[in-house]
């Protein structure tokens, strides 16, 4: 700019003079950003959280519980010296006594 | 640059930032108010970054610049910055000389250049960087605008 803008420069001043009739909003404030701050320190956390468990998981090899651990189930297994069929002469007194189905036929005669 | 410190030097500069995204936006304050809100916001995502190169006016006024350009081109309303003269919203009380309608009537970038130079007292450098322009670009636009206008206010009487 130069002396010879004086004309100029009146004329924004004027320009300038009107436009400050006009308020301008109030200052807003540096607006707030609200996911990121939240994400910012969640997803790490959440990362280093997984990969210490499968760290440590890893590192001690045990395996996960399962359900079988509380039953239990006993076989036994025995030798004996008795036949195979001796099963079937379990009751032999049953056969001893038979007795006919008519014989109370010929008591009462 | 840290969040408080950027804060308390958007605040100092929120009038003269409010003028300029009005007078990018022709003088419609509603777009004005969204134009700096979104440029404020830019600037609190890190979108836009003060890496101290010039001075923070100077930075501040190229992203509204931007923001408004972006802003009105969304809006199908504007071709960039261009506008017609007659479009530009009239002064409150306009029984005198109506000084935005004057300037309105020179071609968009003489505007910008002669309202940077006189209105917001920036030198030819800075109006280069805000504009995104050549200096030397700057200097016709400033030496044509300001001819321009001379002429104008001499029909006018003003």
């Amino acid at each position: 700019m130069n002396p010879s803008d004086d004309d100029l420069r009146e004329f924004f001043a004027e320009l300038k003079l009107r436009d400050e009739q006009t308020v301008p909003p109030p200052f807003p404030g540096l607006p707030a950003r609200p996911t990121q701050g939240k994400w910012r320190y969640l997803v790490p956390l959440a990362a280093a959280a997984t990969v210490l468990l499968v760290l440590t998981r890893w590192s001690t090899g045990a395996a996960p519980p399962s359900e079988a651990h509380d039953q239990v189930i006993v076989i036994s297994l025995e030798r004996t010296t008795a036949a195979p069929t001796e099963i079937l002469l379990e009751d032999p007194e049953s056969v001893y006594s038979w007795e006919s189905s008519s014989n109370s036929l010929i008591a009462d005669f | 640059m840290r969040n408080n410190r950027l804060e308390q030097l958007l605040q100092a500069h929120h009038a003269d930032a409010f003028r300029w995204a009005s007078q990018c936006c022709h003088y419609d304050h509603h777009d004005a108010e969204e134009v700096l809100q979104m440029a404020y916001l830019k600037i609190a995502d890190g979108k836009a970054r003060f890496k101290e190169r010039s001075s923070f006016k100077t930075w501040l006024f190229a992203v509204i610049r931007y923001t408004a350009m972006d802003y009105l081109r969304q809006r199908v309303r504007f071709s960039e910055l261009e506008r017609a003269p007659e479009l530009v919203a009239p002064e409150p009380g306009g029984e005198t000389t109506d000084y935005r309608a004057l300037l309105a009537r020179l071609p968009p970038r003489q505007q910008q250049v002669l309202l940077l130079a006189f209105y917001h007292g920036m030198s030819l450098t800075e109006i280069a960087a805000i504009t995104d322009l050549h200096i030397g670009t700057v200097r016709t636009h400033y030496s044509r605008g300001k001819a321009a206008l001379r002429t104008l206010i001499q029909k006018e009487s003003v």
